[in-house]
């Protein structure tokens, strides 16, 4: 794909995501929208955290932390419910850096097993500390700008907006290589002359702030929370599956996944009930498999080979067919 | 420079700076003693060759050096700073590179990236520009011979391309130090002469002193200026190419292994 | 309880023992064990103990798919895939259970289920009792079928893939083999804990956590630690559920903590190698 298709394609995007709400026939489809635009942030969050290889099952920690956050510096210190957002996203990037620190050297697996038991160990805190959180009964706010539903969609684009500009800096930099090279090989990272504490931590808190923020909108938006839903594994599910479907490491891929698996969600759930969690399963399943670039790898250049080309013979060795 | 005596066999090397001190350091894994009191020397301008029979303890040894592994007992001084327990990108930045056994390049960059990472996150000369970064590490990818493929992913090039990138990559950090961990395994005869004469050539070009650890030989003998000999984690010889290749006990660990 | 996690985490630490891959989708061979068991108790009336079998055997044949469809292919692949696979796995099992079947609780009583032996001062459920004894015997079992011929190739193979194709041994059933069975043995864990607990959809990602904190409290691939940890969280479950206001609120909450507690005192978990 050209530079300047690429190019060409951005500029169609943003300009539909602009005017969206005003071609949108009924206020469903802005929320359709809104949601959307939601995960699209939550799928570029992940994405920054698996930059250092770093690969989160239990992202819903953050939203659920930054939903919290808000809503409760909303209840008790009254602040308008935008900047509580912020400061929610903000909190959980606090939050997200001593955690951070503490799973340093869990390798691969381990981290991502720690991170579902930071998403449960928080939803279970939310459910017993009823005296703050309101336990499975959860807390209700306000609307945000009064249940002005165009308002909320543009202030999600413009979350999104900042996010990726956050994430084509970071590409832009020298942030990039230290990212690539710790989540290649963090060992050999090292020897290079790069702290892998500082930009692990530093790739989290990037990753909080945002995924906190959309907690807090959310929790605006929907007007209430309880535990079991932004703690929930769905939510880390999404935020899973989006971006590694759409293509990890890139700004296009998690956006795609987010729009494609999104949409398709929204069809897919007013036929089947839970039907939604299987194709995100199935997609998951299909994508290690057969698009380990995901869909980003599909349109531009291939870069894995794919998976089943390469066959475990008798003598352990791998053989590839397509070679 | 007066030596402070630790064993007989420390060469008298006068006006030459030392640039890292080994002092009695010593690793154990389990029950498993990896290296034992090991103290030696480098100079800032020699290649040391360090050989040993398999499993005597070099690659442990150099993983002490360059942090991977803390010592238990024993201190790491390198360029006059105590080094024994920084990590490994802290020495980096002192000066300390080092290549490894298995090649492990960065498969997912190119690999004129892959020496510009090195670029940019080394302690001397910092270079904070991508542009700048990658211009120099075509530089150093020219010296090892890589130009022609500094576009390709690193993923895909062949063995000793692979080596040469290791290499590349370890200069590109501008050490005082290098640590070569067996570049030559796995090359052809020819190869190995083509590696020991670039080695020299970048030695001198750059001027660091290098300790290199191998099982040819040859390459050992034709290019270091001193030679250390480790075996069961403990160091048997230390001297002159010469003088090394004739002691007995280096002899003697050899042998023994081929029983 | 002790002994059902055990049986949990067998299966799960003999597909890491020998292939080096985390099963996430472990806990949900054993929900799915746990439904065929309660199907054909309420289908055909058969009990519970003697459907075993049968869970094992369809659990045995799931597994040969997902091995042949799923694992084999990224046995080599970086990590984060193979997370990423039998995740998913794990999420399609679970909500085609869901499906299926609702998110109901459902259980199977016997004449036998409420039963307990006095032992002592304690009196333990039969069926709790029974479990932990089957654990222990298929612990052996196991311990026992690593002197036989496939046994001996697995444990090869689990050490030096390359040496043991050298050998001659044939890889790829062997690891075919190895799933399959530690997905029976989901299948059997699954048919006990429908007499000890609920049957439901999520119970495969609940059993499957606490496997986890298992497997890293006992030491990974190692077959009696598993057997210890297993009696350390049974035990501190039941210690915190019983003396702790709202105890079973927290005591569900004891295994992350669990894991997360040795994961950060212990990267690699309390008997893992030499890290970096």
């Amino acid at each position: 794909m050209s530079v300047s298709i690429k190019k060409y394609l951005w500029l169609v995007f943003a300009v539909a995501g602009g005017i969206y709400p005003c071609i949108a026939g009924s206020s469903y489809a802005v929320h359709i929208g809104v949601v959307v635009l939601m995960f699209a942030v939550l799928s570029i969050s992940f994405d920054m955290l698996a930059r250092t290889g770093q690969v989160s099952v239990g992202h819903a920690a953050l939203f659920g932390l930054g939903a919290y956050f808000a809503v409760i510096v909303f209840q008790k210190l009254d602040f308008n419910p935008v900047l509580t957002i912020f400061v929610g996203g903000v909190l959980t990037a606090v939050v997200a850096a001593g955690f951070g620190f503490i799973t340093l050297r869990m390798r691969g697996i381990y981290f991502s097993i720690a991170t579902i038991c930071f998403a449960e160990t928080l939803q279970v805190l939310a459910l017993m500390a009823r005296s703050i959180t309101g336990g499975a009964i959860g807390i209700s706010v306000p609307p945000l700008f009064g249940g002005n539903i165009v308002l909320s969609y543009y202030f999600i684009l413009g979350l999104l907006l900042l996010a990726i500009f956050v994430v084509r800096i970071i590409e832009g930099s020298r942030l990039n290589f230290a990212f690539t090279a710790i989540r290649e090989n963090e060992s050999i990272a090292n020897v290079l002359g790069i702290n892998p504490t500082k930009y692990k931590v530093l790739s989290f808190v990037l990753s909080a702030f945002f995924a906190g923020c959309v907690g807090g909108f959310y929790a605006y938006y929907i007007t209430y929370i309880i535990p079991y839903e932004v703690f929930g594994i769905n939510i880390s599910v999404a935020c899973l599956v989006m971006p590694v479907f759409g293509g990890l490491y890139t700004v296009a891929g998690p956006l795609l996944g987010a729009v494609i698996l999104k949409i398709a969600e929204e069809f897919l759930r007013t036929s089947i009930p839970y039907g939604h969690m299987i194709v995100y399963g199935v997609i998951l399943v299909i994508a290690v498999l057969y698009m380990p670039s995901g869909i980003v790898g599909l349109v531009g250049k291939g870069r894995h080979e794919n998976r089943f080309d390469v066959k475990l013979t008798t003598q352990g060795e791998r053989k590839n067919d397509t070679a | 420079m007066k030596t402070v005596l630790m064993s007989n066999s420390l060469p008298r090397e006068r006006e030459k700076m030392i640039l890292l001190e080994v002092r009695e350091v010593s690793k154990r894994f389990g029950g498993l003693m990896a290296v034992n009191n090991v103290t030696f020397r480098v100079n800032d301008s020699e290649i040391l060759g360090l050989i040993g029979p398999n499993g005597a303890g070099k690659t442990t040894l150099f993983n002490l050096i360059s942090g991977v592994y803390r010592p238990d007992s024993g201190r790491i001084i390198f360029d006059s700073v105590d080094i024994t327990h920084l990590r490994p990108f802290q020495r980096c930045k002192l000066g300390l590179g080092r290549t490894f056994q298995i090649t492990q390049p960065f498969k997912d960059m190119t690999v004129l990236d892959n020496v510009a990472t090195a670029v940019l996150f080394r302690g001397v000369d910092r270079v904070y520009n991508i542009e700048k970064a990658r211009k120099e590490a075509f530089d150093f990818c020219n010296m090892v011979g890589l130009d022609s493929k500094v576009g390709e992913m690193a993923g895909s090039l062949s063995v000793i391309e692979r080596k040469k990138l290791e290499v590349a990559r370890a200069i590109a950090t501008r050490p005082k130090l290098l640590l070569l961990d067996e570049v030559m395994a796995g090359l052809r005869p020819s190869e190995v002469d083509e590696s020991v004469s670039l080695i020299r050539k970048i030695k001198e070009y750059m001027g660091f002193g290098v300790i290199l650890v191998e099982h040819i030989m040859r390459a050992v003998m034709k290019i270091s200026d001193r030679i250390i000999v480790l075996h069961h984690g403990e160091k048997i010889a230390d001297g002159g190419v010469e003088e090394v290749a004739n002691d007995p006990k280096v002899i003697d660990a050899y042998l023994g292994e081929q029983v | 309880m002790a002994g059902l996690y055990a049986l949990v985490t067998l299966g799960l630490t003999m597909v890491l023992g020998i292939m080096g891959i985390v099963n996430f989708a472990h806990g949900d061979f054993v929900m799915l064990g746990a439904y065929v068991t309660y199907w054909a108790y309420t289908l055909w009336g058969v009990d519970p103990l003697l459907s075993l079998p049968l869970s094992a055997v369809t659990l045995f044949a799931l597994g040969i798919a997902v091995y042949k469809f799923g694992v084999k292919p990224i046995l080599d692949a970086e990590e984060i895939e193979q997370v990423l696979l039998t995740f998913g796995i794990s999420i399609i099992l679970q909500n085609v259970a869901l499906i299926l079947w609702k998110a109901d609780f459902r259980s199977v009583t016997t004449s036998y289920s409420d039963m307990s032996i006095h032992i002592g001062y304690v009196s333990v459920g039969l069926a709790r009792l029974l479990t932990f004894v089957i654990a222990i015997l298929l612990t052996l079992f196991l311990a026992l079928f690593n002197r036989t011929m496939i046994g001996k190739a697995m444990r090869a193979v689990s050490q030096n893939r390359k040496a043991a194709a050298l050998v001659g041994i044939d890889v790829d059933k062997t690891y075919l083999i190895a799933f399959s069975i530690a997905s029976a043995l989901g299948g059997i864990a699954g048919g006990l804990s429908s007499l000890i607990m609920y049957v439901f959809p999520l119970e495969g990602a609940q059993l499957g956590l606490k496997a986890f904190a298992i497997l890293i409290l006992g030491g990974l691939g190692n077959i009696w630690g598993t057997l210890i940890a297993s009696l350390v969280l049974g035990i501190s479950e039941s210690v915190v559920s019983t003396y702790l206001p709202e105890g079973s609120g927290w005591a569900s909450g004891l295994s992350f903590a669990i894991i997360l507690i040795v994961l950060v005192l212990k990267p690699t978990g309390i008997a893992g190698t030499r890290g970096e």
